[in-house]
C-alpha cells in the first residue's frame, strides 16, 4: 500500500489539535514526480492509500479511540446519522479529499506534461505533415536518385510513428495516475503510532513558556525527526501568534521632516498571544 | 509461469544509525540513518520472482530509541526514494527508448545514403547520432525494474550483535570528538577503516561517512543536472536525445535526517508532569 503520513500537532490551551500532512515541499520544483510515482503504483498495484496518523502520546491515542465511538441520537436527521456513523478515518477521508487530493488532480499531470508539451512541439516538425513540407525540396530529387526513397520511407512513415508511440505511452501513464489517485483516496486505511519526537514538540507548545511555545518547538524540532511541513507549521505560528519578526517593521515611517504627522503609529506591544 | 503464482523472496535493506552533523533545509544539528543507494540494492533483487522488503534500523542502546511512528517514517522516506527512482527511470526510458530504436535505423539509412548518393548536403535531414538517446539511462533501468515487483514492505529494529556493536562503538566514538564537522566526519571515517579489520559490520558504516562526506563537497543538484562545461554539453548532445528533451537520471544517497539522540528529550519530556 502506498502511504501518506499526516502529524498530529498541538496547539495552546484546549484548542484542538491540527494535522499536517507531510508532503515533500522540493517536489514542487521537479514536477510533483514523487507525488504522481505514489499515484501510479496506487493504480497499476490497485492498492488504497495507508494513511500513517503520527501522534504524541498514548493519552491521545485513547481519546481518539474514545471519539470514534458512535453515539446516535433519536432527533438526529438520515443526513446527520450518515456522519455520526463515521469513524475517525472516514473523518480523515473527508478531510483529506478536500485538501490534498484536490492538490494532487490538478498537480500530479504535469509530471507527464512537462514532456509531452516539448514533443508536441516537436511532432510540427517530426510528424506527418511537417514532414511533407520539409520533404518539398527532396520530392524533386528523388525522381533521379531512388536511393532517396530510403529517407522519404523513414522521415514520412517511422519519425512520426515513433513520436506518436512515445505520446501515446505518456498519455496512458497520465491517466493511470488521475485513476490512481481516486484508487487511493477512495480506499483510505488509518493506522495511529506512537511518536516520541512528536510528543516533545506537543509538549514545549502545551506548557508555553513565556509564551513562546511555538518558538521554542521550532527550535527544537530541527534536532528531531520531524519532517519540513511540520517544521514550516511552527515557523507560521510563531509569526502569527508570538513575539514576531514583522514588529520589528512596524516602526512608524521615516517621513520628511517638513510633513505634518496627522497620525503617529503607536509602538508595538511584543508578547500578546493571539489564538490560531 | 505468472510471477504471482511463485513464492515471493524476502529480502532486507540494512540501515544504521550514524551519529554526525547533518546539514539541510529544516534538519540542522541531525543526525541520519543510512542505507544502500537504490542502484546497488536493485542488483540484489529477484528477476521473475516477486519480493517481500523488510528494513532493518540499527540504532545504539539509548534512553529514548526511536518509537514506532519515527521506523515508519524512516520506512517512508527510504522507500519514497526507490519509487521515485524507479519512476523517473521509467519515465525517460519510454523517450529513450523509441529514439534509440527510431535513429539507429536512420543510421542505417544514413549509411546506404552515403554510399549510394555520394553527396553530403542532404545529411543535414537526418540525425543518426541521437541513436544513443538516453544511454546511461538504459542500464540503470535494467536493474531498477524490478523495485516495483515488491508485495509487502514492513520496518523492524535490527537485532544483529555484531552489527548493534558496531553502531554502539560508533556512538560513543562520535561524542568524544571535538573540531569542524567536517574533520570529524573524516576522523569517524579513517575510524571505521581500522574497525573493519575487526568487525564487518562497520563496512557499511563507513559508507555512510563516504556519502555524507561526498554531500557535503560535490556540486550541488543543478550544477549536476545542467552541463555547464564544454564536455559535458559536447556529450548531452548526442545523449540527450532531441533539443536535449532525454534527462540523465541521478541515484539518490539514501540519506534520512533523524532525531539527534545527544538531545536531552527528557527535560522537554518532564515538564509536562
Amino acid at each position: 500500500m502506498v502511504k501518506l503520513e499526516l502529524y498530529m500537532v498541538a496547539q495552546k490551551d484546549d484548542l484542538p489539535s491540527i494535522l499536517v500532512p507531510n508532503k515533500d515541499p522540493m517536489d514542487e520544483m521537479f514536477m510533483y514526480r514523487a507525488a504522481a510515482a505514489r499515484n501510479l503504483s496506487a493504480c497499476e498495484r490497485n492498492e488504497g492509500l495507508e494513511v500513517l496518523l503520527q501522534v504524541g502520546s498514548q493519552e491521545e491515542i485513547d481519546q481518539i479511540a474514545e471519539k470514534s465511538k458512535v453515539k446516535l441520537f433519536p432527533n438526529y436527521t438520515e443526513k446527520q446519522k450518515v456522519y455520526a456513523q463515521q469513524d475517525i478515518s472516514g473523518r480523515i477521508r473527508d478531510a483529506l479529499k478536500d485538501s490534498v487530493r484536490q492538490e494532487e488532480m490538478f498537480t500530479c499531470p504535469s509530471a507527464i506534461g512537462q514532456y509531452n508539451f516539448i514533443l508536441n512541439q516537436l511532432s510540427r516538425s517530426t510528424g506527418f505533415w511537417g514532414v511533407i513540407h520539409r520533404l518539398f525540396p527532396v520530392v524533386f530529387i528523388v525522381n533521379a536518385v531512388p536511393s532517396f526513397q530510403l529517407l522519404v520511407g523513414d522521415m514520412m512513415i517511422t519519425n512520426p510513428g515513433y513520436y506518436n508511440k512515445t505520446k501515446a505511452e505518456f498519455s496512458r501513464m497520465a491517466s493511470n495516475i488521475m485513476s490512481g489517485i481516486d484508487i487511493a483516496y477512495d480506499n483510505i486505511k488509518v493506522r495511529l503510532l506512537k511518536n516520541t519526537s512528536l510528543d516533545i514538540i506537543n509538549n514545549i507548545i502545551k506548557t508555553d513558556k513565556e509564551g513562546e511555545g511555538y518558538r521554542e518547538a521550532r527550535e527544537v524540532a530541527n534536532q528531531l525527526s520531524l519532517p519540513i511541513p511540520v517544521v514550516d507549521h511552527l515557523y507560521i505560528a510563531t509569526q502569527s501568534t508570538e513575539h514576531s519578526q514583522w514588529t520589528v517593521y512596524m516602526k512608524a515611517p521615516n517621513t520628511l521632516a517638513t510633513l505634518p504627522l496627522t497620525q503617529q503609529i503607536p509602538p508595538s506591544k511584543g508578547g500578546k498571544n493571539v489564538k490560531l | 509461469m505468472a510471477k504471482w503464482s511463485k513464492q515471493s523472496l524476502d529480502i532486507r535493506l540494512v540501515a544504521h544509525y550514524i551519529p554526525s552533523n547533518y546539514e539541510e533545509w529544516g534538519h540542522t544539528g541531525s543526525c541520519i540513518v543510512h542505507a544502500e543507494n537504490p542502484q546497488d540494492f536493485s542488483k540484489k533483487l529477484p528477476k521473475n520472482v516477486r519480493y517481500n522488503l523488510t528494513t532493518e534500523v540499527y540504532m545504539p542502546d539509548v534512553d529514548l530509541p526511536l518509537s514506532e511512528g519515527e521506523l515508519e517514517h524512516l520506512a517512508v522516506d527510504l522507500e519514497g526514494n526507490l519509487d521515485r527512482y524507479a519512476f523517473e527511470l521509467r519515465q525517460q526510458e519510454v523517450m529513450g527508448q523509441n529514439f534509440r530504436r527510431l535513429y539507429s535505423l536512420t543510421g542505417v539509412i544514413f549509411t546506404i545514403g552515403v554510399l549510394a548518393t555520394q553527396t553530403w548536403w542532404w545529411l543535414f535531414f537526418v540525425t543518426p547520432y541521437w541513436g544513443v538517446a538516453g544511454i546511461g539511462n538504459k542500464y540503470k533501468y535494467k536493474k531498477a525494474k524490478y523495485l516495483q515487483n515488491y508485495d509487502h514492505r514492513q520496518v523492524i529494529e535490527g537485532k544483529d550483535p555484531a552489527r548493534k556493536d558496531a553502531v554502539n562503538e560508533m556512538y560513543e566514538f562520535y561524542n568524544k570528538l571535538e573540531g569542524h564537522h567536517l574533520n570529524k566526519l573524516q576522523r569517524a571515517r579513517d575510524f571505521c577503516k581500522e574497525q573493519k579489520k575487526k568487525n564487518p559490520a562497520f563496512k557499511e558504516i563507513e559508507e555512510g561517512y563516504r556519502d555524507l562526506i561526498d554531500a557535503n563537497l560535490e556540486d550541488s543538484f543543478l550544477l549536476q543536472m545542467y552541463p555547464y562545461t564544454s564536455l559535458q554539453s559536447f556529450l548531452r548532445f548526442f545523449t540527450g536525445g532531441p533539443y536535449g528533451i532525454v534527462q540523465p537520471i541521478l541515484t539518490p544517497k539514501q540519506i534520512v535526517p533523524v532525531r539527534n539522540f545527544n538531545l536531552n528529550a527528557k527535560k522537554y519530556l518532564k515538564e509536562k508532569k
